[in-house]
């Protein structure tokens, strides 16, 4: 139905490396020039802290504040760490410039040495490391991705979708029980086509190979995606990216509890840790499909396939619905602000029990694909 | 030669003296033994008044050398060099002039063999003797003097005076005669010359202990190198320690005006070895002056002597106001009144006890404090610039004059931190840890002994150096590069026994020197915080040099332009910064030390010493303990 909604040559252009490291360049070449002039060298650079995260009530998504450090070179407490960022925004550069696509940890490595006249390292640790990278992407406005670093990555998307990458097209229908591995650089491949109604994204892999093996998404004309627990990067930017540009609806599916929530908050509106890239990842359309507290009454799931929620279970589900201290404003307001999800969760904490999606096996191996999920698409059962 | 001498043995002589009080009683026994005994029968109170006479200071001397401070060579050596020292000292000081005291201690084949109490087994040490020459430029002795002043015991000008002086009664140098003709048997040589005298004269004398009475062994006028002045020579068996250097380089720092050559020949036949001390400064120490004295510093028994030998008072009154200091004509009234004698009474029916506890109970005036001839704070700098010319700080602190039982006294303390001077005059507990040093002087003249009794050294061992940035253990001296010299100068020095080199304890001493070392501890800190900054900002340098070599390298790369020119403009960048805080905060940078460690003594007005000591400390930051690996981390 929706294939080929786009003619091929108006696809999005890929982004090239060449931009980012023309951006990278021209910020050091500001600070050079700042040096040169006898100005203090500084580097500003976004706090990347939760109390710097706040919630864009246009985009509905989370962001990073104004509040913005600065790292001073003259200052012996910032010395280590501006010579640091430095050092692997030179790194970036170079890789850049040979277009190559290291990983975080390639750079880590590349950056390593002993500081002449010393027996100091550059880094003490690759969380040091990694750290500086975030600054790095924080300061230059510049992704991971865009920069062309790579990183672990573990999402899988089956569908009828056909992608290209390096001359060579992808039909994602046709891996049989596998599925395509979405890659670090997912910006990389094009989506020549799509013939789907909707994306449904599933928390687990387990999930993820039954509904592919029964080829629920051919039945039911869909993308299939999993991000296989919490979802890394690309697999955020490959459900955003089929929602941008293909206009493809996306509902969520997960085990009943905090946690499920938590990753379908993550799809939905990004998280505080990577807040900077919520506006390229976060997917404010994303809709909750299940199971939701409401759903395990509706059908009949038995108590005894119920567990009983945990402290942590209890802990993050009011953390749903606090309040900020200082800004008195809704931490979650996308929670917060529901009506069913308020209900959901009240649910939750009044009876705290939670329940994994495979309990719905209990009525048959076939309930989830057969009976579950389309009734509740055809029904609208889910949360905004 | 061995010359055997069979009465100097100084340690038998105190264990006889232990078995027989008084002393009048060991000679009596001597007699005793030379007399045939009479065959009557007598009861034992006859006996003893039989053996009773009166003794001479002479004899009480030779008997009592360990007393006076002649105990063993060691300490004789030491003890005769500071009479006679002293004695040059204070006749530079009575004509006014700059002293120029030159000494020479030559050992001689000549030996002196003793049984000493500090070998275990009671054997025969052998000492050698020394030839003692001190030389001065004071004001010489009257010819016609000459023999009485060095020949006879108690003999002097000083001990009728109540003013501050080296040498307590003058009469250390009649002790260093009879010490000399007891140990080598050789007379003392002395030649003096008075300013008016065309020629000087030379006599050789020695002190008849019996009689205490000079014995000239010949006099002649001969001729003298200086205009006046006066020349000593004793031949005495000595240790030869390095204490004699010591005494003679602390006498040179309590007396910055002298002019002090020490020449000496440890054995026979050595090269000499010269110390030559010029004098830092040209100025003589205003004189001491001479008072009454105070009535709450008289013992009961001094008292009594005085008002038994008065002959010019015809009351009791008079006699107060005329003798004693600050009594006024009313104060005599209510004193006498106070203990029960009418004003008009005369002296002989005073009561004496009485009379001192109305003084005590009778809010008397401290005496008159500008009596006192101090070293002055900045000679004191100077002197100790001129001892340790490569100290790192050196800083001087004096208290204001005060009193004890109505004796004026003045504390004045001085500091030499770091350097390879001080750092050699300091015990070496290990690996570049130091036990500092401290130099006592009392009355101008260095305590050499007895550290350990004395109320000066204690009080710097009481001092928290740890409030001032010295490491210390608790109750001892701080463990740093220092030398902390302690100055008590006193119209009567409050020795703890005579011929013991200790201050005894008294309240208002201890608290003056307390306060004075305070404030010396307070110059020491702001000095070390002033190092301690330099330090960490030499430190900050170098770690900024370290990242910013690495940080223009990456710079270089991803612009392109010159490694060398942003290093360069990196470096600057770091130097506005500190001019910027400098022009803020003025007050946070170190004013230039007046004193700096390689050039030479600079005369620096207090004020300056004084906004040292005041600095605040810096902020304790964690990183200011940070090592260069710590801080790069």
């Amino acid at each position: 139905m929706v294939k080929n909604r786009k003619p091929e040559q108006n696809l999005r252009p890929l982004e090239t490396f060449d931009d980012s490291a023309k951006k990278l360049r021209q910020i050091f070449m500001n600070l050079a020039s700042d040096i040169a002039e006898s100005k203090p060298p500084v580097l500003r650079i976004p706090v990347r802290t939760a109390s710097n995260t706040v919630y864009d009530e246009n985009r509905k998504i989370l962001t990073l504040g104004e509040r913005v450090s600065e790292r001073r070179f003259n200052d012996i407490s910032e010395v280590r760490s501006f010579m640091q960022t430095l050092l692997l925004a030179r790194g970036i550069y170079e890789a850049l410039q040979h277009d190559d696509h290291p990983t975080i940890r390639d750079l880590y490595y590349y950056t390593l040495h002993t500081i002449e006249g010393t027996n100091i390292e550059t880094f003490n640790s690759q969380d040091e490391s990694n750290n500086i990278f975030q600054d790095i992407e924080v300061m230059t406005g510049l992704l991971r991705e865009q920069m062309g670093v790579v990183a672990e990555s573990r999402g899988a998307l089956v569908g009828d979708v056909v992608l290209q990458s390096k001359g060579n097209k992808i039909d994602c229908s046709k891996f049989g029980i596998g599925a395509f591995n979405i890659p670090s650089l997912c910006d990389q491949i094009q989506i020549v086509s799509v013939d789907a109604e909707y994306v449904l994204v599933v928390e687990k892999d387990a999930i993820f190979q039954r509904l592919n093996d029964y080829e629920f998404w051919r039945r039911n004309k869909c993308v299939l995606i999993t991000g296989k627990g919490q979802a890394d990067r690309a697999t955020r930017r490959m459900v955003r990216r089929l929602n941008e540009e293909w206009g493809l609806p996306v509902y969520v599916l997960t085990d009943a509890d905090p946690f499920g929530w938590y990753i379908y908050s993550t799809y939905r509106a990004g998280s505080i840790s990577l807040s900077y890239e919520s506006f390229r990842l976060a997917c404010p359309e994303a809709k909750f499909l299940g199971l939701t507290m409401t759903d395990l009454e509706k059908y009949e799931v038995p108590k005894d396939h119920l567990i009983k929620a945990n402290e942590m279970d209890i802990k993050r589900a009011k953390e749903l619905l606090v309040r900020d201290q200082k800004t008195k404003k809704p931490r979650y307001p996308w929670f917060y602000d529901s009506k069913r999800w308020r209900q959901e969760i009240h649910l939750f904490l009044e009876r705290r029990v939670k329940a994994e999606i495979e309990a719905k096996s209990s009525k048959g191996f076939r309930f989830l694909s057969d009976v579950y999920l389309p009734e509740k698409l055809a029904s609208k059962d889910w949360i905004v | 030669m061995v010359e055997a001498i069979p009465t100097p043995d100084i340690g038998a002589q105190g264990k006889a003296q232990k078995k027989a009080t008084p002393s009048v009683k060991a000679g009596a026994a001597k007699r005793k033994r030379a007399k045939p005994v009479h065959k009557e029968l007598l009861t034992a109170a006859e006996i003893e008044a039989r053996k009773m006479r009166a003794v001479n200071p002479a004899q009480y001397y030779r008997q009592n050398l360990g007393q006076l401070g002649f105990g063993d060579p060691e300490h004789a050596l030491v003890q005769t060099i500071k009479e006679l020292m002293d004695n040059s000292l204070d006749a530079c000081e009575a004509m006014g002039v700059l002293p120029e005291v030159s000494v020479e201690l030559t050992a001689t084949t000549k030996k002196y063999e003793v049984v000493t109490n500090k070998t275990k087994d009671g054997s025969v040490r052998i000492f050698p003797v020394f030839k003692l020459v001190v030389e001065d430029n004071g004001c010489g002795v009257l010819k016609s003097k000459v023999a009485k002043c060095f020949g006879s015991v108690l003999y002097g000008s000083k001990f009728f005076s109540f003013k501050q002086s080296r040498g307590q009664q003058g009469l250390g140098v009649h002790a260093a005669i009879i010490y000399a003709q007891l140990t080598s048997l050789e007379p003392a040589v002395i030649t003096t010359k008075t300013e008016s005298d065309p020629k000087a004269f030379r006599v050789v004398l020695k002190i008849d202990t019996e009689k205490n009475s000079p014995v000239l062994v010949s006099s002649e006028e001969v001729d003298f190198p200086r205009p006046h002045g006066t020349r000593v020579e004793l031949m005495i068996a000595g240790d030869y320690t390095q204490k004699v250097e010591s005494f003679i380089k602390e006498l040179s720092l309590a007396n910055p005006h002298a002019d002090l050559k020490f020449t000496v020949v440890a054995q026979p036949g050595q090269e000499p070895k010269v110390l030559h001390f010029k004098r830092a400064n040209e100025t003589l120490p205003p004189p001491p002056k001479e008072i009454r004295p105070h009535l709450l510093s008289m013992e009961p028994g001094a008292l009594l002597e005085m008002r038994s030998n008065d002959t010019c008072c015809a009351t009791a009154k008079q006699f107060l106001v005329r003798h004693f200091v600050r009594i006024s004509e009313a104060k005599a009234e209510e004193l006498l009144k106070a203990s029960g004698l009418a004003p008009s009474s005369p002296p002989k029916e005073i009561d004496v006890e009485a009379l001192l506890k109305a003084a005590r109970e009778g809010d008397l005036m401290r005496p008159p404090l500008d009596v006192l001839s101090p070293i002055g704070e900045d000679a004191l700098r100077q002197s100790i610039r001129r001892i340790y010319p490569d100290a790192e700080f050196i800083c001087t602190a004096s208290r204001e004059p005060w009193s004890y039982r109505g004796v004026p006294f003045q504390i004045e303390v001085g500091a030499a931190y770091g350097g390879q001077s001080v750092i050699e005059d300091c015990e070496r507990v290990k690996e570049g840890v130091f036990k500092s040093r401290v130099i006592r002087l009392a009355n101008k003249c260095p305590l050499i002994y007895d550290s350990k009794d004395c109320l000066l050294y204690k009080v710097v061992k009481e001092i928290n150096w740890r409030n001032y940035k010295l490491p210390q253990d608790e109750g001892n001296l701080p463990m740093a590069p220092l030398v902390i010299i302690v100055s008590l100068v006193s119209t009567k020095v409050p020795y703890s026994v005579p011929g013991k080199f200790a201050v005894a304890y008294h309240e208002e001493i201890r608290e003056q020197l307390r306060l004075a070392l305070q404030s010396l501890g307070r110059m020491i800190q702001g000095y070390i915080s002033h190092r301690q900054r330099q330090e960490h900002e030499q430190h900050r340098q170098s770690i900024f040099q370290i990242y910013a070599k690495e940080i223009a390298r990456d710079m270089s790369v991803l612009t392109g332009q010159d490694q060398a020119l942003i290093f360069e403009k990196l470096m600057e960048s770091i130097k506005s910064k500190q001019r910027a805080k400098t022009a803020h905060k003025p007050k946070q940078e170190a004013p230039t030390l007046p004193i700096n460690a390689s050039g030479p003594p600079q005369p620096c007005p207090e004020k300056k010493v004084e906004e040292i000591a005041k600095i605040p400390p810096p902020p304790k930051t964690k990183k200011q303990q940070f090592t260069l690996e710590e801080y790069l981390r």
